[in-house]
């Protein structure tokens, strides 16, 4: 017998709703259900197993089953665990009426939608999505609120004048109370003092502004020629609170010292990468230019 | 609109950073087994898939507010082409995670890979990543000198490591029982 001649003689002998068990099942309720309506031709082996499966699930099953029809004898060439999976198959396109795979999956047997599955972790999807935008957005508004705005404290002035040696750069002097400084009203800074030359030529040393952005403040100092020009800047303070300002810093400052030195003006290409450092600087020094105007050290603008 | 690139630059990288070493984490722990008794390993993994999707996402964000964040110096072939920068190699560490990321999150989508090993292989290169994108941080962070931050930093390594470790013990212990 074929299996599909099994099917059809399983589908036609069925009174009550189909149970993948319920060959298994008529034969718990039927004496030797094993054996019973078995062809004499069974192999031994096959019904010793049949017997044991049907001892199993009557010791398991609570409610006892409604007799069923003698199914068809089963063929002593089908495998008793085959026939199973068959019965089960035909039960199972038997309560979906004959609809498509798709179809069934889509709602139940009893034709109910299907519920949208549930992704097993969707709370802590959406905990973590909602943490990591408050985070962001919270960050994101201490920064700015931590960055303040752009200050320029009044740390500049007239430092005072150095005996020096050309072209040594003069970055300290020693404080003197020179007659800008008590007309203006400045505390000269305290700072280590520098070698010193009797040199009749004396330059000037003016303190910018210090100019403090979010990554820190920025201050020069610079220094002056008899004539007027600029002589040399130093970088007193740069953003240096973190590596990365550190390392910008590290690679602006010469370049912004050389080309003020060259344009002889405060007016310095701003770097890539360092702006704030080098708008920084350029207020600074601008405002050290202008304090020197002012006092009639230097012409440049 | 500068500076608002500046600071959203900066505060997606941090939160990028803790979505990939979480994401990483709960991978380690998945593939260990070592999930616990009260949640179950499908939670594990389903979490472990959607903090690399936000981890990513984020570090997309981080990318592109550095690139409009015109003070940070990162030009567009910066971002594709690691070493380029005016930084160096501190940006550079952080294109190359990125790329990594990407393709262990591209290559879980297909549900099936003809051989399993080097789906593997792949997968783990975002570990590799890990490492990359925390050196990254370290070098070119804006915040690496506050104290929160170092803090953080440390914990955050912790964690990355400690996954590692019971994914690496418990291979160990396995083959061992194995043998």
């Amino acid at each position: 017998m074929s299996w599909v001649e099994f099917l059809s003689r399983l589908s036609a002998g069925i009174e009550r709703p189909p149970s993948p068990l319920w060959l298994n099942g008529d034969m718990m309720t039927t004496g030797n259900p094993a054996t019973e309506g078995l062809s004499t031709e069974l192999d031994p082996e096959l019904a010793a197993r049949l017997e044991r499966l049907a001892a199993r699930r009557a010791a398991s099953s609570a409610a006892a089953r409604p007799v069923a029809p003698q199914p068809a004898p089963a063929s002593t060439e089908l495998d008793p665990e085959l026939a199973a999976r068959m019965e089960r198959l035909a039960a199972r396109r038997a309560a979906s009426g004959g609809r498509t795979a798709t179809a069934a999956t889509s709602s139940t047997p009893d034709g109910q939608p299907r519920k949208k599955r549930r992704h097993p972790a969707q709370g802590s999807r959406v905990a973590s999505l909602v943490l990591s935008l408050a985070t962001t957005v919270g960050l994101t508004t201490w920064m700015a609120g931590n960055a303040g705005p752009v200050l320029a404290s009044s740390g500049g002035g007239v430092v005072g004048a150095s005996a020096t040696t050309a072209p040594a750069p003069v970055t300290v002097v020693p404080p003197v109370q020179t007659t800008v400084q008590a007309q203006q009203g400045l505390v000269p800074e305290v700072t280590p003092t520098a070698p010193t030359t009797t040199a009749t030529a004396t330059n000037t040393v003016v303190n910018g502004d210090a100019f403090r952005n979010r990554f820190g403040s920025v201050q020069v100092q610079a220094t002056f020629s008899p004539d007027g020009s600029l002589a040399d800047v130093t970088v007193l303070q740069a953003p240096s609170g973190d590596r990365r300002s550190a390392q910008i810093s590290n690679v602006a400052i010469p370049r912004l010292n050389n080309e003020a030195l060259t344009a002889q003006s405060a007016h310095v290409d701003t770097i890539s990468g360092a702006t704030y450092t080098s708008r920084g600087y350029e207020s600074s020094l601008q405002s050290a230019i202008d304090i020197a105007r002012a006092n009639a050290i230097t012409n440049i603008g | 609109m500068t500076d608002l690139m500046g600071y959203l630059s900066r505060s997606t990288g941090i939160v990028a950073t803790i979505l990939a070493v979480a994401a990483l984490a709960w991978g380690f722990f998945f593939s260990a087994r070592e999930t616990g008794t009260r949640l179950r390993p499908n939670w594990w993994l389903d979490l472990h898939n959607w903090l690399g999707g936000l981890a990513l996402i984020f570090t997309g964000v981080h990318i592109l507010a550095a690139w409009l964040d015109s003070n940070s110096g990162v030009r567009f072939i910066d971002v594709f082409v690691p070493g380029t920068a005016t930084a160096g190699w501190a940006i550079g560490w952080g294109v190359i995670a990125a790329y990594l990321f990407s393709v262990a999150v591209f290559t879980s989508w297909p549900k099936r890979w003809k051989n399993r090993r080097w789906w593997r292989v792949v997968h783990l290169g975002s570990a590799a990543g890990m490492v990359l994108a925390l050196i990254h941080t370290y070098q070119s962070g804006s915040d690496t000198g506050a104290l929160w931050f170092q803090i953080g930093f440390v914990f955050l390594a912790s964690v990355a490591t400690y996954g590692l470790g019971i994914r690496v013990f418990t291979k160990i212990a396995k083959a061992r029982e194995a043998v």
